[in-house]
């Protein structure tokens, strides 16, 4: 799958693309991970997410949700 | 979603895309997957490894996120597509009567990536780098 949307997301280049990874439980200490890893932490509100997919309003968009494995 | 997509799984993938100018999210609480099903008209699903493709114009309004152009999505061990994203196949049996207003079968999961070239190529085409469509 990752593999699939690294080949999309190439073929995509110049249209925004927005990528976002679900999980099934809760985790302790993810913050810095997220941080590091460059992730947008949802789960207090989706206004990040929301203002990322208006910011390229006149542009295609690409937006996936995935499952990280 | 499995047990094992939990955070490190996520930041291991996103790594491979560190070098590319894509926002990446966590949706830990899972409200994305509500709202982008709610937005194909499933609000009593979570969606997740779903495809979504969005024209020049689309906005996220105060009423949510619009509905995509076209989209797919990996579900009941088939790739789905919304309705003229991609032809149906003929066999729709793996299909929940339920969910056959809303989607049609397009595919295997094997054939994922060629069937998100056959979406991601003309609609790229379509609208290049100008947003318009050519």
């Amino acid at each position: 799958m990752l593999r699939a949307m690294f080949r999309i997301a190439l073929l995509l280049a110049g249209l925004a693309l927005v990528s976002a990874s679900c999980k099934s439980k809760t985790t302790t200490n993810g913050d810095a991970s997220l941080a590091a890893a460059g992730l947008t932490d949802l789960s207090s509100s989706l206004d990040a997410v929301r203002v990322a997919f208006n910011a390229r309003k006149q542009e295609a968009r690409f937006l996936t949700l995935l499952a990280p494995t | 979603m499995l047990a094992s997509d939990e955070l490190p799984a996520a930041v291991d993938a996103s790594n491979r895309f560190r070098d590319l100018p894509i926002p990446q999210f966590w949706d830990g609480a899972k409200s994305l997957g509500r709202e982008v099903a709610r937005s194909i008209g499933s609000p009593e699903w979570t969606a997740w490894d779903i495809y979504l493709f969005y024209p020049p114009g689309a906005e996220w309004t105060n009423t949510g996120l619009p509905a995509p152009e076209g989209a797919l999505a990996q579900v009941y061990d088939v790739v789905v597509g919304t309705k003229g994203t991609l032809p149906a196949l003929a066999d729709q049996s793996r299909l929940p009567e339920k969910m056959r207003s809303r989607v049609d079968i397009v595919g295997e999961q094997a054939d994922l990536e060629k069937l998100l070239t056959l979406v991601a190529e003309p609609f790229a085409k379509k609208y290049s780098n100008t947003g318009l469509p050519r």
